[in-house]
C-alpha cells in the first residue's frame, strides 16, 4: 500500500499514557513493531487491552506520549498515519441497512480509495472472506459468522500494512473461528497484524509475539518460543486431601513454596482436590505439602504432576503481585 | 465527506424515518394550508410558510436525532474516525444529509403554490423570498439538533434534547414583549430565531438575517465538532 523502509518500525509506542479523568488506563508504554510480525494482545478484562488498540487506531488521542504509525505521528499526521491501518473493533462496525457490498463501497470510499478500484477490491475482499454468496444480501439478515466476516473484509480493504483485530472470534462456533484464523493467517503473511484476545490458545496459535498487559502496564513482551521456555519454569501438581474445602486452603496456604492454588473439587467423600502451581527453579514442594497435611492432621491422598500450559504463563503475568490464585 | 453524506441520505429512505418525517411534515403543513389558504380563500402563502416553521420545529428532531448519536452507541463511529475521516467531515456529511432531506420536504411543498397559481395570482417572488427564510431556518433547527444529538448515544434523548433546545429559543422569542428593560430586549430581539423570519415572510430579502441563520448554523455545527471530540478524549 505504501512504502516504508524494511527495517523501519510500523507500529512504535513512546512512553504512552493514557488517562480516563483520574484513572490512568495505560500507564508509561513503549514499544516498536515491525513489518510482518504477527503479534497478540493479552490481558484481563480492564487490563487496557481495547483502550491500546483504539489509541493505537487514532480513536482515542494519547494523554502522554507519541504514537506512529508507518513513521507517521497519529497527532501531527493522522489520516496518513491512518491509511496504514485496517481496524476490525470489538463489536463489527456494520450498517445493517447495507448489503455486503454496499458497506464494502462504503469502507472503501470513507478509506479515500481510488473510484476506478473500489468494485474490483470489494469484490475480491468478498471472495476472500466468503461473502460471495451473501454479498447482495442486508447485513441484518446476515448470521453473525458472516457479520464478523464482513467485520474483517472491511479491516482487509485496502490491503493495510497493519490490520488491528479487536477479538475476531469472540461469539463465533468453532467452524467459524477456524475459517476466520485461518483468513487472518492468510492476509498476515508478510503484513503487520496485532490480536488481542482472550482465548490464550488462539493467541498462542496464530501469533509469532505476545504482549501482556496488566493495569495498563506493559509486563511482558516475548516470542511465543519464550513463553515455551517459561512453561518448564512452572511446576503444576493435582493434589488430594482427606479434608473440607476451607481446612485444606488454610493449611496449603502456610506453604510458601506454592505460587498458586486452586480449588478444583470433591472426587472423594470428606476430601478436596486441589491444582497447586510452584516455581520449578525453587526447592521441591511436594515434601513441604505433605509435611504440612500430616502436621494439621490431613491425610494425603493423592498427588501427581500435571503439565502446565499457557494458561498459566498468562496468570502468572498478569497476577504475579497475587501469590496465590483461589 | 461525500460517501458519509451519499450513505446518510440512503439511510433515510432505507429506513421508514425519512418517511415518516416528510409525510408528517406534509400532513401539518397541508393542514395548514387548507386551513390559511383554501378554506378562507387567501392567496397569502407566506403566513402558511410562518406556521410550516412551526410543523418542522415538532419533526426535525425525527430528522437529526440519530445521526451522531447512533453511531457512538453502535461504535461505527470506531469505523468512521480511523478510517482517516475527521470529525468535520463526518459531521458536514451528516448535517447535509438532513438539509438535503428538508431541501426535497420544501420541494414537495411547492405543490401548494403551484395550486394557489391555478385558482388565483400569487406573487411569485414573495413566496420564493419566503421559501429562502423558511430554509434557512430550517438549516438552524437542524444545526441544533445535530450538536444534541452529538452530546448523547441515546435517539430519544436526542429528540427531547432538540425539542428542548427549540423550545427555549421560541420561550425567549415570547418573552420579548414582556420584557421592560429595553436592552435586553434589544439584545433578545437580535438572537431570535423566528423573529429573523419576518423579512422574508414580508417579501424583503434581509442580509442581516441571512447572515445570522447562516453564522448560527456554523456555530451549532462547531459545537457539534467539539463535543465529538470532547467525548472522545
Amino acid at each position: 500500500m505504501s512504502s516504508i523502509a524494511m527495517d523501519a518500525p510500523l507500529i512504535q509506542l513512546d512512553g504512552v499514557s493514557k488517562f480516563y479523568g483520574k484513572k490512568q488506563a495505560l500507564r508509561d508504554i513503549s514499544l516498536t513493531v515491525g513489518k510482518g510480525e504477527i503479534v497478540g494482545l493479552l490481558g484481563r478484562n480492564g487490563a487496557g487491552k481495547s483502550t491500546m488498540l483504539n489509541v493505537l487506531t487514532g480513536y482515542l488521542p494519547v494523554s502522554e506520549g507519541r504514537v506512529s504509525i508507518g513513521g507517521a505521528d497519529m497527532a501531527e499526521k493522522p489520516r496518513e498515519a491512518k491509511r496504514h491501518i485496517g481496524y476490525l473493533p470489538e463489536l463489527p462496525p456494520l450498517y445493517d441497512s447495507m448489503t455486503a457490498m454496499e458497506y464494502l463501497r462504503f469502507v472503501a470510499k470513507i478509506k479515500r480509495m481510488k473510484d476506478a478500484d473500489i468494485e474490483g477490491e470489494a469484490g475480491r475482499i468478498c471472495g476472500e472472506v466468503g461473502l460471495l454468496d451473501v454479498r447482495n444480501r442486508l447485513l441484518r439478515n446476515l448470521s453473525k459468522g458472516y457479520r464478523q466476516r464482513a467485520g474483517v473484509a472491511q479491516a482487509m480493504l485496502g490491503r493495510p500494512d497493519i490490520l488491528i483485530l479487536d477479538e475476531p472470534t469472540a461469539g463465533l462456533d468453532p467452524k467459524q473461528i477456524v475459517e476466520i484464523r485461518s483468513l487472518i493467517h492468510n492476509f498476515g503473511l508478510g503484513r503487520t497484524v496485532l490480536i488481542s484476545s482472550h482465548i490464550l490458545s488462539e493467541i498462542a496459535e496464530i501469533c509469532e509475539r505476545i504482549l501482556i498487559l496488566r493495569e495498563g502496564e506493559l509486563v511482558n513482551d516475548c516470542k511465543i518460543g519464550e513463553i515455551g521456555a517459561s512453561l518448564g519454569e512452572i511446576g503444576k501438581l493435582r493434589v488430594r486431601a482427606a479434608c473440607e474445602e476451607d481446612e485444606c486452603e488454610r493449611i496449603l496456604r502456610n506453604v510458601a513454596e506454592i505460587s498458586s492454588l486452586r480449588f478444583i473439587g470433591v472426587e472423594e467423600a470428606g476430601s478436596s482436590d486441589w491444582e497447586i502451581g510452584y516455581d520449578r527453579g525453587g526447592a521441591d514442594v511436594r515434601p513441604a505439602i505433605f509435611d504440612a497435611l500430616a502436621e494439621a492432621g490431613g491425610k494425603l491422598l493423592m498427588m501427581k504432576p500435571v503439565e502446565a500450559d499457557i494458561e498459566d504463563i498468562f496468570l502468572r503475568m498478569t497476577a504475579s503481585e497475587e501469590r496465590h490464585e483461589t | 465527506m461525500t460517501a458519509v453524506f451519499c450513505r446518510e441520505c440512503l439511510e433515510y429512505f432505507k429506513t421508514m424515518l425519512g418517511y415518516v418525517f416528510i409525510s408528517a411534515f406534509l400532513f401539518l403543513s397541508g393542514v395548514s394550508f387548507a386551513a390559511g389558504n383554501i378554506l378562507t380563500l387567501k392567496a397569502e402563502f407566506n403566513a402558511t410558510l410562518n406556521n410550516c416553521i412551526y410543523v418542522f420545529m415538532i419533526t426535525s428532531p425525527l430528522l437529526t436525532m440519530r445521526l451522531l448519536s447512533e453511531e457512538k452507541k453502535t461504535k461505527r463511529d470506531q469505523l468512521l474516525l480511523t478510517s482517516g475521516l475527521s470529525t468535520t467531515e463526518i459531521v458536514l456529511g451528516k448535517f447535509f444529509s438532513a438539509l438535503c432531506v428538508f431541501a426535497v420536504t420544501c420541494a414537495l411543498t411547492s405543490v401548494y403554490p403551484v395550486i394557489l397559481f391555478m385558482l388565483g395570482s400569487p406573487d411569485l417572488p414573495l413566496i420564493l423570498n419566503g421559501y429562502l427564510g423558511f430554509f434557512l431556518i430550517g438549516t438552524a433547527f437542524i444545526s441544533v439538533g445535530v450538536f444534541v444529538s452529538a452530546l448523547t448515544e441515546n435517539q430519544l434523548t436526542a429528540a427531547v434534547g432538540a425539542y428542548g433546545f427549540l423550545l427555549l429559543f421560541l420561550t425567549l422569542d415570547l418573552l420579548i414583549p414582556r420584557v421592560r428593560v429595553s436592552w435586553i430586549s434589544t439584545i433578545l430581539r437580535w438572537f431570535s430565531l423566528f423573529r429573523r423570519f419576518a423579512p422574508y415572510q414580508f417579501g424583503s430579502f434581509s442580509v442581516s438575517s441571512t447572515v445570522y441563520y447562516v453564522a448560527f448554523s456554523a456555530a451549532f455545527l462547531a459545537f457539534s465538532i467539539l463535543a465529538m471530540e470532547k467525548r472522545m478524549s
